[in-house]
């Protein structure tokens, strides 16, 4: 890693960035790229936000909080050359969904294996599913170019927003009817529902359906969870559709390539550099000052971190226009899941599909039923954590055996539902930490047997601890839901979704903002766009 | 073709309206009503000897202004309150009042604000969506003209209340409600009418939208309730001429998969029309009525998929007294959920085919539908129960509902109990069975967005024509959708006359 930490000496910067995830590298990357002067400051020791790799236990790499890639720009890693500097993918082909009765269902790279699986369950079903790939990659190349532009301000009379609102009504006006009605309930209806009218099987549905709860505080039955679970299906590495992988040398290989990327352009990255707030004089932010002390001057301050972070607790709701004060109140951020990471002597063996081939090799999700996912989450709905969790398990030493010693494995497993605001208040989270952690790998080893006693090590990360350790506010992993409300021109807040904020000089440039969370690096390069086009920097 | 026959399938409310307004522009019409009674969901109930409840559905502050209008409803009787119902939400020490915008009684900080910044936006919006309503769904595939006139009228709203409603409308309403700053019970209050009906709890998305829609179209009641309600379409429609048929189950609908040509009735009779309009839920309607070779395939698939999973259990008690609270104050209208998460709950026992252990209460109580003095008659909409309730809808199961509803109600009417004479408890098959509503959705299907506008209750036939040339929809499950306000029946009618 040739993360430089020298200060450079005087001088304001041209932008300083707080927070040194994906978003704020990439968006660093463009500015510096665009030959501007910049800063980023991360308060952690290592660079990459909750897309990081961290050796948490000797000889062992975990991909510590976000754990597959899937909706990375294929732009960015394009504009920012990001395989020589250290980005490789690796798809991740398999889909796995072990039953505790019967022989589970696999979901192969090769159409033939998959259909042969599916039609044990169901002839129709297996018949469906190719033709619902299909439409579902139709539906994403329609959103696409949603997700690739700054979102339009409808409440604009200016001619330029009006040609985008027209451009976006040609888009819906361009479909055919079946595309239009499949459209609207894309957008508004549970996922449950919307694979219901596709599929008869539980089995199939239930691993499909879980693509719309991932990261939200929200049930399969919750209507609005079809439209994540396009944003899911939208993945896209290196312009394949519909593909996920890891990313070698685990997720946090992702933002170190865009760091180096960003070094090469000039960028001055730093970490153990917390930034304690923002300096704001008459209106205008100026700079920031660092909880060592030291204060820094820029031209623009970008925040990379969630919005009630930034304006509640960087900027203040002194500097903040009242309205928008009572919309971030109002902001869902709501964490809902959690993480359990293992070191592991020894591969998981699971009853239903014995040994160790290609089937585990991919993603392994606990869905068994959508009654099973909707207990899990009506569980949350109240304040508890599920005791019978949905989860999504990846082996990635299977994949890349550099992060794990020789014959030794990391698990990551991805939770849910964990809420953060437990009933008996957030506080509580590390008494229930570990009932959280064994309720966790008792739900698995129902599936797999062995699995408990080949733990070597295991790391538990609660909402609470996302939020303490990684500066997620509330523990969510996106920023902020992803529901209609919070989308598009409403992300973050109405009026403010294109990058700016009420303070002037102030920007933002991460997960809180259009087009949303996960690993896209979107949110860092529109806003360097933006901030370049209106020449803010 | 002045003149011309028209069938319509259903004396419902809509059924009933779409009559009068046809005969009044010259058309015979002729009503086939299945039941004995006319007024469908609207219908007064006789459940026990000297009670009748004011209709299954006993909420009239919805009635269109234009429909009631056009029929000429104040002329045969249609009166409306002067002002809105008081409506008691109790809460752990005692309750609260609403009534309209006003709140009173055991309010939190909060409420009085909290219902001001809620009626504010109800207000603000309720010219746009009175004009959705009022008019031929929302269709994107409309001329470029009709869109942009209606994106006009949300414009005019001003950026403030555009954006605002924007964010509201895709939330669930207990995050909306709980966001004005309202206190527990209130809030709960105000959800409940979004979810009534529907296969939803307020943690379910868009269920802001229902409320928001429902609050803004709300006006003050009918004078004398449902049952006045449909007395007063029953005689606009015989005024108008139309022909009434009780009795009278269409079994068929009969065209040559291009034209509609007439109906079948139980009796064997067939009865030629140049056009039909259905006001039946699109289940009964295409696949039961029409043969389903006659459809287009995407309008049979369609009509399969809709949604309509009846939440709904009815309870009609008979009281031998007023119902009141523990201090003795007379209740005409309460809603028993004390909590959010109480009517979520009530909603996951449906969820697995269930019933809910402690449903949420609405309740509404006549003096004047008990024929002994003194007595009272409390009609209570349940929420909720699957309508494929595990172990089957026994009278057992039926009783041990009855019973919850009624430990809920005690909670604040503690005498409650003694003063039941009779209670009916109808179950979502129950309403199936006794109005021909498929799921016993009490209101033809769910509010969904995709089952709304253009697309109710189908892409097909979202503006009350079918593909069947002469065929026309128009009940509940038709834009703008169920509950007692007579918009389906208007607006069907009227794509039959501009046909």
């Amino acid at each position: 890693m040739s993360v430089t930490n020298t200060e450079r000496n005087g001088g304001r910067w041209d932008a300083i960035i707080i927070g040194g995830g994906h978003n704020g590298l990439a968006c660093a990357a463009y500015l510096a790229k665009a030959g501007r002067r910049v800063k980023v400051l991360e308060r952690r020791h290592v660079l990459g936000g909750a897309a990081v790799s961290e050796e948490v236990y000797p000889g062992f790499t975990f991909s510590v909080c976000s754990y597959v890639v899937s909706l990375l720009r294929p732009q960015i890693i394009r504009d920012l050359e990001l395989p020589k500097h250290g980005l490789e993918i690796l798809p991740l082909e398999c889909a796995f969904t072990p039953q505790l009765e019967g022989p589970g269902l696999v979901r192969w790279p090769d159409a033939a294996k998959t259909r042969a699986e599916i039609a044990r369950l169901s002839k129709k079903d297996a018949d469906v599913y190719p033709q619902f790939g299909r439409a579902m990659g139709r539906m994403g190349r329609l959103v696409k170019p949603i997700i690739d532009d700054p979102p339009p301000d409808p409440t604009s009379f200016d001619p330029r927003e009006l040609l985008k609102l027209k451009k976006l009504g040609d888009l819906v006006r361009g479909l055919s009817e079946t595309e239009l009605v499949r459209f609207v309930k894309m957008m508004t209806m549970s996922s449950a529902d919307f694979l219901d009218e596709w599929f008869e099987s539980d089995v199939l549905k239930a691993p499909m359906a879980v693509s719309g709860i991932i990261g939200t505080y929200l049930g399969v039955r919750s209507p609005g969870t079809a439209y994540v679970l396009l944003h899911h299906y939208m993945g896209e590495i290196d312009g394949a559709f519909r593909a996920w992988g890891f990313s070698r040398g685990g997720t946090g290989q992702i933002s170190l390539s865009i760091a180096r990327a960003a070094e090469a352009y000039g960028a001055d990255i730093e970490v153990n550099a917390g930034v304690e707030r923002v300096k704001v004089k008459d209106g205008r932010a100026t700079g920031v000052v660092l909880t060592d002390g030291r204060e820094l001057d820029a031209k623009a301050v970008i925040s990379g971190v969630d919005p009630r972070l930034t304006f509640f607790g960087l900027v203040g709701k002194e500097h903040l226009p009242g309205e928008l004060v009572s919309h971030l109140d109002r902001y869902k951020l709501r964490g809902s899941s959690g993480k359990v990471n293992l070191a592991l002597d020894r591969l998981p063996e699971f009853t239903c599909r014995p040994g160790n081939g290609l089937h585990i090799k991919g993603d392994i999700a606990i869905a068994p039923s959508i009654d099973y996912l909707e207990r899990a989450y009506d569980e949350a709905k109240y304040g508890a954590f599920s005791r019978r969790p949905y989860l999504n398990v990846v082996i990635p030493s299977l994949t890349d055996p550099t992060v794990a010693p020789p014959g030794k494995h990391v698990m990551s497993i991805f939770v849910q539902y964990a809420p953060y605001h437990l009933k008996e208040g957030a506080a509580d989270w590390p008494n229930q930490r570990d009932a959280f952690g064994d309720a966790v790998v008792d739900t698995l080893a129902e599936y797999a047997p062995g699995l408990k006693e080949s733990i070597l090590y295991r790391q538990v990360l609660t909402p609470w601890d996302l939020e303490k350790d990684f500066g997620l506010t509330e523990g969510n992993i996106f920023h902020g839901e992803l529901s209609l409300e919070q989308l598009f021109f409403l992300r973050p807040a109405p009026g403010w979704a294109r990058y700016r904020t009420p303070v002037r000089g102030l920007w933002m440039c991460g997960s809180g903002t259009h087009p949303g969370g996960g690993i896209m690096g979107a949110p860092g390069k529109l806003a360097a766009e933006r901030m370049l086009k209106e020449r803010a920097v | 073709m002045s003149g011309a026959k028209v069938i319509v399938i259903g004396g419902g409310l809509n059924g009933l309206a779409a009559a009068g307004l046809l005969a009044k522009a010259g058309r015979e019409v002729h009503v086939y009503e299945a039941r004995d009674a006319l007024g469908g969901l609207a219908a007064g109930v006789p459940f026990a000897d000297g009670y009748t409840a004011p209709g299954l559905l006993h909420d009239t502050a919805m009635v269109r202004p234009w429909v009631a209008d056009a029929l000429g409803l104040a002329q045969h009787g249609l009166q409306r309150e002067a002002s809105p119902a008081a409506v008691t939400i109790p809460t752990e020490r005692g309750a609260i009042t609403l009534r309209g915008a006003e709140v009173s009684g055991d309010v939190g900080p909060g409420d009085a604000d909290g219902v001001r910044r809620y009626t504010a936006l109800v207000d603000a919006v309720r010219p746009v969506l009175a004009r959705i309503m009022d008019q031929a769904p929302l269709d994107p595939r409309a001329s470029l003209l009709s869109l942009l006139k209606t994106g006009l009228a949300v414009r005019r709203l001003g950026a403030a209340t555009m954006l605002e409603l924007m964010q509201v409308a895709p939330m669930c309403v207990a995050d909306w409600t709980r966001s004005l700053g309202l206190s527990e019970p209130l809030a709960a209050a105000l959800s409940l009418p979004a979810v009534e009906g529907s296969f939803t709890g307020p943690w379910s998305a868009h269920t802001a939208t229902t409320a928001l829609v429902r609050a803004a179209l709300s006006g003050p009641a009918v004078v004398g309730g449902a049952p006045a309600l449909v007395k007063a379409v029953v005689a606009a429609a015989k005024a108008h001429g139309a022909h009434l048929h009780t009795g009278a189950r269409v079994t068929r609908i009969l065209s040559d998969g291009a034209r509609v040509s007439g109906v079948e009735l139980a009796s064997g009779e067939k009865v030629t029309a140049d056009a039909v309009l259905s006001t039946l839920d699109p289940r009964s309607t295409f696949l039961c009525l029409s043969g389903p070779t006659d459809l287009p395939l995407g309008l049979v698939e369609d009509a399969k998929r809709y949604r309509m999973r009846g939440t709904t259990v009815k309870v009609h008690l008979a009281l031998t007294g007023p119902l009141e609270d523990a201090a003795g104050n007379r209740i005409t209208a309460l809603r028993a959920t004390p909590s959010l998460d109480d009517v979520e709950r009530a909603f996951d026992a449906a969820k697995y085919r269930a019933a809910a252990e402690a449903p949420a209460l609405d309740v509404v109580v006549r003096e004047d539908m008990a024929t002994a003095p003194g007595h009272a008659v409390a009609s209570i909409v349940a929420h909720a129960a699957s309508y494929d309730l595990a172990g089957g809808w026994t009278d057992d199961a039926r009783q041990r509902f009855g019973r919850a509803a009624l430990d809920v109600l005690s909670r604040h009417c503690p005498t409650v109990r003694d003063r039941v004479a009779h209670m009916e408890v109808l179950a979502p098959p129950d309403i199936a069975e006794r109005y021909g509503v498929t799921g016993g959705h009490v209101l033809h299907g769910e509010h969904a967005p995709d089952q709304l506008l253009f697309l109710r209750p189908s892409v097909h036939c979202g503006a009350h024509r079918t593909p069947i040339a002469g065929l026309y929809v128009g009940g509940g499950a038709t834009h703008p959708g169920g509950g007692l306000t007579l918009g389906p029946g208007g607006l069907a009618a009227r794509a039959i006359l501009s046909k």
